[in-house]
């Protein structure tokens, strides 16, 4: 939705902020940022700057290297804002997708720890929340992350451990299937089949959950 | 070798949209996509999913400055940025508008028709060969042995594997990271006999990507060949190799 200002539409989050209040949306964000707001791409920091450094971090797990390439995430964001599709995903999911991709990339160039299975996997997945989780974000974003963030993880508790542990390796591990098979000393078959039942799972928990890409509704070849 | 006879992408896409497949199998995946709506279905499904994983991760704060140090190398980094040119070159013959006054009053509706139905016909009878080599594609890949292409000396990494199906005498190469030719050149494949003489596989070119899909039906029984080749060779294809090897591959290793 454009916002207009004495009859032309708005030029910059600050603007924006004047005529709705202080939480201009995802597209209008996108949009400044695409005619080089400084000030939207500080908005949408606050907003995914956290969720993005949560991620990053879980995978690299060194905080200086996190932050570099957190910055690298809404750098590559304000030169390409013009290459999200609203229509194709979520502003989190493009951002997160960026996140995630940069972050493997930096763990495979740099391997700043040593792959094994305790570091990618933590021994409890029910490790305990901080108490402030993103005092960053704007509260509506904390609070859409926090009941996302519940709804996908009670999916993967779904899921049989070694299923999971095996996704986990590939996702936030950055591990090919066959990294894998060699880092928990398992067979190549064993690790392929684990990945695929245990996704085939995930999506069934997670479609169980409300979450599911929209029906195409053409599955022939 | 590698025993490809369990091979369906649809299968695989929980590992592709992991980021997890090694470069061969994903490279297949890519190629197989392009005309398997089902199996393509099935990775956008696997990739949705996969984005979701990001939202599972425990909250975590990074320091507080670092709004202000991502604001201020972004500051840093656009200075140093050149300036974008404002406006591309101006290279055309006839201007755009004069030739849409020329064409536009009597000769665009009739125009628009014969293509819309040449197009209509010609793309439906695309898409049925295409859809026909894609199922000779998957049975090739579902029956046959699969050898890795070996090292170049002197030529750029290409990455892929080669699928021979003895019984049908049916090769296919699948191949990614080949260099792109200009217009007058082409590659071309060869199958080596044991004293060296080469038959010709015929010529390809690489997509914009520079992968390469080929699937030829030998000249001669597959037992008769020991090795596979790929040079780069004038437009139109050679005799015999002339230009640099690009690919390599030895069969029947064991």
């Amino acid at each position: 939705m454009l916002h207009w200002i004495h009859g032309r539409p708005a030029r910059s989050t600050s603007e924006i902020a004047v005529a709705t209040g202080p939480s201009p949306s995802d597209h209008e964000l996108v949009a400044a940022i695409g005619r080089r707001d400084e000030q939207a791409l500080r908005l949408l920091y606050r907003r995914y700057g956290g969720a993005s450094y949560a991620l990053v971090i879980r995978i690299v797990g060194d905080e200086e290297c996190a932050e570099e390439v957190v910055q690298d995430v809404f750098l590559r964001i304000w030169r390409h804002a013009a290459s999200y599709r609203a229509d194709q995903s979520s502003l989190a999911t493009w951002i997160l997708g960026i996140a995630r991709n940069l972050a493997v990339d930096e763990l495979r160039r740099r391997r700043v720890r040593p792959v094994s299975y305790e570091t990618v996997v933590p021994a409890d997945h029910e490790s305990v929340e901080q108490s402030d989780p993103d005092p960053l974000g704007d509260p509506q974003a904390v609070a859409e992350f926090s009941d996302i963030r519940g709804a996908i993880r009670s999916a993967l508790d779904t899921l049989p451990g070694v299923q999971r542990a095996a996704i986990e390796l590939a996702y936030f591990g950055g591990l090919s299937q066959s990294e894998i098979a060699q880092v928990t000393g398992l067979p190549l078959g064993t690790i392929k089949s684990r990945i695929r039942f245990g996704m085939r799972a995930l999506q069934v928990a997670l479609k169980s959950r409300g979450f599911g890409p929209a029906d195409s509704g053409s599955t022939d070849d | 070798m590698t025993d490809r006879r369990d091979f369906h992408a649809e299968e695989l896409a929980g590992a592709y949209a992991l980021g997890a497949l090694d470069p061969d199998e994903r490279l297949l995946v890519d190629l197989h996509i392009q005309n398997c709506a089902r199996c393509a279905r099935a990775i956008e499904e696997a990739i949705y999913t996969t984005a979701l994983l990001a939202h599972a991760v425990d909250a975590a704060v990074p320091r507080p400055n670092l709004e202000d140090r991502l604001l201020e190398r972004l500051g840093r980094e656009e200075s140093l940025r050149p300036d974008v040119p404002s406006e591309p070159p101006k290279s055309r013959l006839i201007p755009r508008r004069a030739l849409g006054q020329i064409l536009r009053p009597r000769l665009l509706p009739v125009a628009a028709a014969v293509l819309l139905i040449l197009g209509v016909g010609t793309w439906n009878l695309q898409l049925r060969a295409e859809v026909a080599r894609q199922h000779r594609i998957d049975a090739v890949i579902a029956n046959a042995e699969a050898y890795p292409l070996t090292v170049v000396t002197g030529a750029p990494v290409v990455r892929g594997k080669v699928f021979v199906d003895y019984p049908t005498g049916q090769v296919l190469l699948a191949a990614d990271n080949l260099p792109s030719l200009p217009t007058d050149r082409t590659y071309q494949l060869w199958l080596v006999r044991p004293d060296g003489q080469r038959d010709s596989g015929g010529v390809f070119r690489a997509d914009s990507q520079g992968r390469a899909m080929v699937l030829i039906t030998a000249p001669a029984s597959l037992d008769s060949y020991v090795s596979l080749g790929v040079t780069n060779e004038p437009a139109g294809g050679s005799a015999g190799p002339t230009g640099q090897r690009v690919i390599n591959c030895q069969l029947h290793t064991e």
